[in-house]
């Protein structure tokens, strides 16, 4: 399959999922396996609503950056604007909060994207071998170690439990739990 | 009010984190990534505080921070992290390479704004 090497999805400027290059040439499916076909097919689908997000997320920001202009001239009327003015900033830190969950979700399906470039690219080297001897095992533990919250993580722990193709052979600490929004100062 | 480098690789990241500092009358500059980062602490003016997320191309955070603290003028400037990794041993990391603090994203703005009052204090 070649590398699918992508660092420029639009939103970020240079860091991403590879990519399959769906949006520059087609992929030639029939000349894959089954299941490196599924892989490529979701693939391309994630490229795609990465893609597609990063046009009207833009726009979002850009609207929350106009707000909280009009937010410091309506300041300096602090005087007569004072309830608006404290409700449009409590608000607007909310859609500033809320805002980073696309590049938390950006992150998450560059993450599964490369995931599956890398199942596909093995299957491809490895044709009528759909279980290459412990690339599985490789593959999860890369991917384990790249989520980003503790949901994430539990969800593949559930799926696809370590030492899930092979004996057991190391531990994950799921005891340090993921909390956002804490912040720790060192001494 | 302070003058802040903010550095991420994701462009909304760094939009958020602006709104927020610029919010609270903070001047930003930014960075994508620690490369950029080192390269405008070293030719650009002083700033009073660097915001930097950990998983960047180039150079990562703790490097970044780690070289910073190398510099004369970075010895005293307080180095916040803000990053979706909380595990122990990165924050260890982060700590042993001179970061002042560690805040996990997503970040509340009227936490992040009180938080940089205190650093800066």
């Amino acid at each position: 399959m070649g590398s699918l090497s992508s660092k420029d999805l639009p939103e970020r400027d240079n860091r991403s999922a590879r990519s399959p290059g769906t949006a520059a040439r087609p992929v030639e499916l029939e000349s894959h396996s089954p299941t490196t076909q599924v892989l490529l097919a979701a693939m391309a689908q994630i490229d795609l609503a990465l893609r597609e997000a990063h046009g009207p997320v833009a726009v979002l920001g850009k609207t929350l950056e106009s707000i909280s202009l009009h937010l410091g001239q309506l300041r300096r009327d602090e005087d007569t604007h004072q309830p608006a003015l404290k409700a449009l900033t409590a608000e607007l830190a909310t859609a500033i909060q809320s805002m980073q969950f696309y590049d938390r979700m950006f992150q998450h399906l560059s993450h599964v994207h490369d995931y599956l470039a890398d199942a596909a690219e093995d299957l491809g080297e490895t044709p009528g071998d759909d279980n290459p001897t412990g690339r599985w095992e490789v593959l999860r533990e890369r991917l384990f170690s790249r989520l980003l919250t503790d949901g994430q993580r539990d969800v593949l722990d559930a799926l696809l439990p370590p030492g899930h193709w092979q004996e057991r052979v190391m531990s994950q600490d799921t005891t340090q739990r993921t909390v956002p929004g804490d912040i720790e100062l060192f001494e | 009010m302070a003058r802040i480098l903010a550095v991420d690789d994701s462009a909304s990241m760094r939009q958020m984190v602006g709104l927020t500092l610029q919010s609270a009358g903070h001047e930003v500059v930014s960075a994508a990534d620690g490369d950029e980062a080192l390269e405008l602490a070293k030719i650009g003016e002083p700033v009073d505080l660097v915001i930097t997320d950990v998983n960047m191309p180039n150079m990562d955070g703790i490097s970044l921070v780690r070289e910073l603290r190398l510099l004369p003028q970075y010895k005293g400037v307080p180095l916040l992290v803000l990053t979706t990794d909380s595990t122990t041993e990165r924050k260890s990391e982060g700590r042993q390479a001179g970061a002042t603090g560690w805040i996990v994203k997503p970040f509340n703005p009227e936490r992040l704004l009180e938080t940089v009052a205190k650093v800066l204090r």
